[in-house]
């Protein structure tokens, strides 16, 4: 019987892949056993036998085939973004036109609004959260500086201007979210909504944000110290940080069809997996017990396979909510809720990932309060965003 | 349909410099096998052709190891279309992130470690894993001709080619892609890990072991045939 480890060695020397001690060690073996000259020749065998499979060729013209697909797409891509800049115009347009209708003159208090470097230049920040209620001033929009920003990303190689675009829809939509909020029609069991001001009346706002505490691991994540929570405000957001948003949402996908966690997928995600586009994505998991949920969390763990390190352990647990907010920010949030600071003491978010999520967030929501800083982020943000966007999940409250 | 698609020479490529036409006519039998150093320089040059605008100078690249790729893609898979759909995936990837290759390890290193993530992506869409009778892989594939021996032999020939296709399916992704890598491939222990992206004695290892779950696969087949 030969040992583990010479059978290694041998197994090495078959593909002549020795130190020259390990090949006088297995010499000698080969020279004394005929167990090991056997072994040897066995996997020469199965090794002839592997070698006699026929090489295969790819179909004829596969080369030339790819190439004139893939100088169409470009061609395809060129002619996309500039109707792209058309359309990010045409929803700015929009876009402006609901903002100064919600910022209309009106008695009240203002909200917490966090990332102060990125909202500072339009957004007075408080001096303290006693400092009570602070007046948005009308935003100072600059069209122009928005179009030159999205040129120079353009012309940076920044590859994601349709997901601007959304963004913009997005913040539309949320913008009348926050109309339905003020008339009593939000139903927290049913919202899509995640986070930010909230119109009341007038241009008053009110911070609505949802607490949710931090976890790293599949293991703390605790439902049940989440229903009560949960029960008020509907929604969970789970920030995933990832190198491959695609790769990971796929993930999750097959993770929650082995846990039978029902996922619901957006069309929007849909599209971009078909698509291979990296975005922020949202899933949305509906009925949902606590058991499953963290079988769905540990079989997306589970799942993660990849070959290349690069992608091995590439999701983490990043942040549970959409933005990071300073902590004067944090305290007033918890304030607004009733909920004791301390809560808040800790940066909720602080990794890469999740501050580019916020920076655009704030890019379309404030489009013309990016501070100098900021504008230099956006503008650094090239090509693929494989590695600085999160994937965000959105759990909705379930029985 | 074909006919659309004119074959890839140094005619077709106009773009080309006369030092990349070179290049693309110089391709051998053993073409794919980066062998010494002036390969990994010709492949620097090409990859810096295309970073400047060369589309052409990609499609040598492509038309260098496309056959060894899909080979392997399809000895892994077990099925050509599946094999030929992520060879396309992943020479678009290739194409969309060439730009970013910096170099840091050979140009078919890296290819072929973007088509094995594509390949494992579609594995795991697929799962549960196909059964083994309804795998293309069922069907012939003939090799070469000149080998020796009659009909009588070419059908034993064949029946072995299929009894270690099915035992390769068997065996576990992880183990089956250092069998393809080593056996298939022909790659050296540097060369899996670099694309595995593991120690060269983790490689050892995992193709000893990989190695023994095979032998016992065909040996467990084959008293099934029994």
């Amino acid at each position: 019987m030969l040992s583990e480890s010479l059978q290694e060695l041998l197994s090495a020397y078959v593909d002549g892949e020795l130190s020259p001690t390990e090949y006088e060690r297995v010499m000698s073996a080969l020279r004394d056993s005929a167990i090991a000259r056997d072994y040897v020749a066995g996997l020469r065998s199965m090794s002839k036998q592997l070698k006699a499979l026929p090489t295969l060729q790819c179909p004829p013209q596969f080369t030339t085939k790819f190439l004139q697909e893939r100088k169409q797409v470009q061609v395809k891509s060129r002619n996309r973004r500039y109707g792209m800049i058309a359309a990010i115009a045409a929803s700015l347009f929009i876009g402006v036109g609901i903002w100064w209708y919600v910022n209309q003159p009106g008695p009240g208090t203002l909200p917490v609004l966090g990332n102060g470097n990125i909202a500072k230049n339009t957004i007075p920040q408080p001096t303290s959260p006693e400092q009570g209620p602070i007046i948005v001033p009308k935003p100072k929009f600059d069209l122009s500086s928005y179009a030159s920003l999205a040129q120079e990303a353009l012309a940076a190689g920044y590859d994601e201007l349709d997901l601007w675009q959304e963004r913009l829809s997005q913040s539309i939509a949320w913008l009348n979210q926050a109309e339905a909020i003020r008339e009593g029609k939000f139903q927290a069991n049913q919202s899509t909504l995640l986070t930010g001001p909230v119109k009341q009346s007038g241009n008053v706002f009110k911070t609505l944000e949802i607490p949710i505490p931090l976890f790293s691991t599949p293991a703390d994540f605790k439902l049940s110290s989440l229903q009560e929570r949960w029960s008020k405000k509907g929604l969970f957001v789970l920030d995933l940080s990832s190198k491959d948003t695609v790769k990971t949402l796929r993930r999750l996908i097959e993770a929650g069809q082995e846990a039978k966690v029902p996922l619901v997928v957006d069309d929007e995600v849909k599209q971009r997996l078909a698509k291979q586009l990296p975005a922020i994505f949202m899933v949305y998991l509906e009925n949902v017990t606590e058991e499953q949920v963290a079988a769905w969390l540990k079989a997306f763990e589970k799942a993660d396979y990849w070959p290349s390190s690069e992608l091995r352990g590439d999701a983490t647990c990043q942040s549970l909510l959409l933005y990071s907010l300073d902590a004067q920010g944090r305290t007033q949030v918890a304030r607004s809720l009733g909920l004791a600071p301390e809560q808040w003491a800790q940066p909720v978010s602080t990794g890469a990932a999740s501050k580019a999520v916020a920076l655009s967030y704030y890019s379309y929501r404030l489009p013309t309060s990016l501070s100098e800083e900021s504008r230099k982020a956006v503008a650094g943000l090239k090509g693929p965003m494989k590695d600085r966007l999160s994937l965000v999940v959105m759990v909705r409250a379930g029985k | 349909m074909s006919a659309a698609y004119p074959a890839l020479n140094s005619e077709k490529t106009p773009s080309l410099s006369a030092h990349e036409q070179d290049n693309n006519r110089e391709l051998s039998p053993d073409q794919g096998r980066p062998t010494d150093r002036s390969q990994e320089a010709d492949e620097a040059h090409l990859l810096k052709a295309f970073q400047r605008g060369n589309v052409e100078a990609f499609g040598v690249l492509v038309h260098r190891y496309q056959d060894r790729l899909y080979t392997a893609l399809t000895r892994f898979l077990d099925n050509k279309e599946d094999a030929l759909d992520v060879l396309q995936d992943t020479f678009m990837s290739a194409f969309a992130n060439a730009g970013n290759f910096k170099g840091n390890s050979r140009f078919y290193t890296w290819v072929y470690r973007i088509g094995m993530n594509h390949a494992i992506d579609l594995h795991r869409k697929k799962k549960p894993r196909a059964t083994i009778s309804i795998y293309q892989g069922d069907q012939p594939e003939y090799a070469d001709p000149r080998e020796d021996g009659g009909p009588h032999e070419e059908m034993i020939r064949e029946e072995e080619r299929q009894l270690i296709r099915k035992a390769l399916q068997i065996l576990s992704a992880e183990h089956r892609m250092v069998i393809v890598m080593k056996e298939i491939d022909d790659m050296r222990y540097e060369e899996i890990a670099e694309v595995l992206e593991v120690p060269v004695g983790t490689v050892r290892s995992r193709l000893h072991r990989a190695r023994s779950e095979l032998k016992l696969v065909i040996e467990k087949l084959q008293a099934e045939d029994e």
